[in-house]
């Protein structure tokens, strides 16, 4: 909707002070308001004085000139004298900002933010130059506007004191890799190394996310690579709202904390730590309905046959809600696979009890870029195991590949892709699939 | 054909086909509201736009009268400028002043194609230039002082990157 001098007004609403202006009929009211007269200058003026000297002029030309323009265009616009930085700033310029290996002062952006309708914030590589002041709360200023947070290899400090700052931010993703690359990250990059002084216990996470408020309104809430797991467990714990939760290499579940999980409904576990203590922070995902694990194998047979099975557990467990599953496999794991499945379906695999887990679609999803080397032994165990239970169960296989080679893949299987109703009411079915990113 | 009057900010009557006139948002809207008849002698007054504007105005929407409409959609604005036509580029051969004054006119009327067209021969003298060269395009004064003009390139820098 364009900006309009033209308001059309109920006369209900009794507005009768612009009778002089306006054309009266069937009670509603065009109010044409004149604009002062030295706007209307001639052209010789005009190219005189420089029309888009005068504020309220240009404004209205700026306004509806900028949306013509890349945002590249718009940031050498802003630059030109203040009132067009006053229309850039105001024009969704801001409204993305992203900050790459910057060490920038806090206190500086924030006070520019303040007047920037920044609506998504990315921070990577960010380390502050402030960490010496002990005091970081001095510069915390408010950032109600802003709705979605990506911070990327950032010291904590800046995710700490920033989920603290956005009150009405719905959506946080937080990436930082184990302690040790980080460590390494910041001594590259000659910053501060006061941080470096600082070990996980030595933060007071607690303390600072409980403070705020803030994190309740945030429905998507990604953690990857978490050095620091409890302190992603708290967060966790706070967030009440939280509908969709990605969660990669994270390994620290804790059972005696019960997460406030009621109305997640996406759960993607990319890489994490498979154990009976996952098993029971699931039991609390009363509504969960897309399930996603891929999981990392990396020790012994044993591992992997008890990843697998918790995997299945956790699946059952969530059996009545679940409305898809995917059980993916990641490139690494492929290249061990075949190895390690050898023989897996005579090696006394616990079943879990028979539920109603037949509604579910059980989807192996395969991805890139070794999908073709799908090992058979894969598809054999599922189906030895679908066997076993007497399920019914469509097994796909999605390809996110573009310009796949499925062709290959048919040729790897041994049974072929017909339908097999041979044993009990087991039904065997491939079907492929684009995934949507 | 029916005829409405259009009266201009400096008082000169222009009478038109409903049907160009009704090429301007506002002034459909206008008409349907008021339920204005054919036989009416009713003069709309436009105190925003000057005879000489609402001239051009006219002579832009009699040219465009069989344009299919646009859709108002405002994620598939057309940013590329590439896509004015002969026949508007001569049109828009004019000074800066009157380029803006149409700008105006299209935006109060609500002429999407006209706004558009005009915008895009705004944003094709802004695009490619350093601020400097806008500056002296549109003849406006730099009221920066050098330390905010350097606070703000280097806040940019920011924004730009990916």
């Amino acid at each position: 909707m364009p900006f309009c001098w033209t308001h059309i007004l109920n006369l209900n609403k009794g507005l009768n002070v612009f009778d002089d202006l306006a054309i009266v009929r069937n009670n509603t009211v065009f109010i044409e308001p004149v604009l002062p007269s030295h706007y209307k200058m001639s052209n010789i003026e005009a190219l005189t004085f420089g029309l888009l000297n005068e504020p309220f002029y240009a404004q209205n030309i700026l306004r509806l000139v900028f949306p013509y323009l890349t945002k590249h265009e718009k940031l050498i616009c802003a630059r030109v004298c203040r009132l067009w930085y006053e229309v850039a700033a105001n024009n969704d310029v801001y409204a993305s900002l992203s900050f790459v290996e910057k060490d920038f002062v806090y206190h500086h952006l924030f006070q520019r933010m303040k007047y920037w309708d920044t609506k998504h914030l990315t921070l990577k590589l960010c380390h502050s130059v402030d960490t010496q002041t002990s005091n970081f709360t001095f510069y915390c200023i408010p950032l109600p506007r802003l709705k979605s947070l990506h911070i990327e290899e950032c010291c904590d400090y800046i995710i700490k004191f920033l989920i603290s700052m956005c009150p009405n931010l719905e959506e946080l993703k937080v990436k930082t890799r184990l302690f040790s690359t980080l460590t390494c990250q910041r001594l590259e990059l000659n910053t501060t190394h006061r941080c470096l002084e600082y070990t996980p216990s030595q933060i007071p996470w607690s303390i600072s996310i409980r403070a705020t408020d803030t994190i309740k309104s945030i429905k998507y809430l990604s953690l990857t690579y978490s050095p620091m797991a409890q302190y992603y467990t708290q967060l966790m714990e706070l967030c009440v709202n939280i509908s969709k939760l990605d969660l990669v290499c994270f390994s620290y579940w804790n059972p005696t904390k019960l997460l406030n999980f009621d109305k997640l409904v996406t759960l993607n576990l990319i890489y994490c730590n498979l154990d009976e203590n996952l098993e029971q922070v699931l039991s609390q995902c009363s509504n969960l309905k897309y399930l996603t694990i891929v999981p990392f194998y990396k020790y012994e047979l044993f591992d992997a046959l008890h990843s697998n099975s918790i995997i299945l557990k956790c699946a059952h467990r969530l059996g009545h809600s679940l409305k898809r599953f995917i059980w993916g496999f990641s490139a690494d794991y492929l290249e061990e696979a075949g190895k390690l499945y050898a023989g897996f379906p005579q090696r006394g695999f616990n079943p879990p009890g028979r539920t109603n887990i037949d509604r579910i679609p059980i989807i192996l999803n395969v991805s890139q870029p070794n999908f073709q080397q799908i090992p058979f032994v894969e598809i054999e165990l599922l189906e030895n195991y679908l066997r076993q239970q007497n399920w019914t169960a469509s097994v796909r296989i999605l390809d996110n590949s573009e310009g796949s080679e499925l062709p290959k893949l048919f040729t790897l299987l041994p049974n072929g892709l017909a339908t097999n109703e041979g044993e009990g009411c087991y039904k065997y079915k491939v079907e492929t699939e684009k995934i949507d990113r | 054909m029916p005829q409405i009057k259009l009266q201009s900010s400096d008082g000169e009557v222009f009478p038109i086909d409903v049907e160009i006139a009704k090429m301007s948002t506002t002034l459909k809207t206008m008409l349907e509201d008021l339920g204005m008849e054919d036989d009416d002698d009713e003069i709309v007054p436009l105190p925003n736009v000057n005879a000489a504007i609402l001239r051009k105005v006219l002579e832009w929407c009699t040219a465009h009268r069989h344009d299919p409409p646009i859709v108002d959609d405002p994620n598939i604005l057309d940013t590329r400028t590439n896509n004015i036509t002969c026949w508007d580029a001569e049109f828009l051969k004019v000074d800066q002043g009157t380029l803006f004054e149409l700008i105006l006119a299209a935006n109060y009327l609500d002429i999407r194609g006209l706004l558009d067209v005009a915008c895009k021969s705004v944003a094709t003298l802004i695009s490619g230039k350093t601020p400097e060269d806008i500056r002296k395009t549109f003849n406006i004064k730099n009221d920066f002082t050098p330390e905010e003009e350097e606070e703000i390139r280097k806040e940019n820098e920011c924004c730009a990157e990916k």
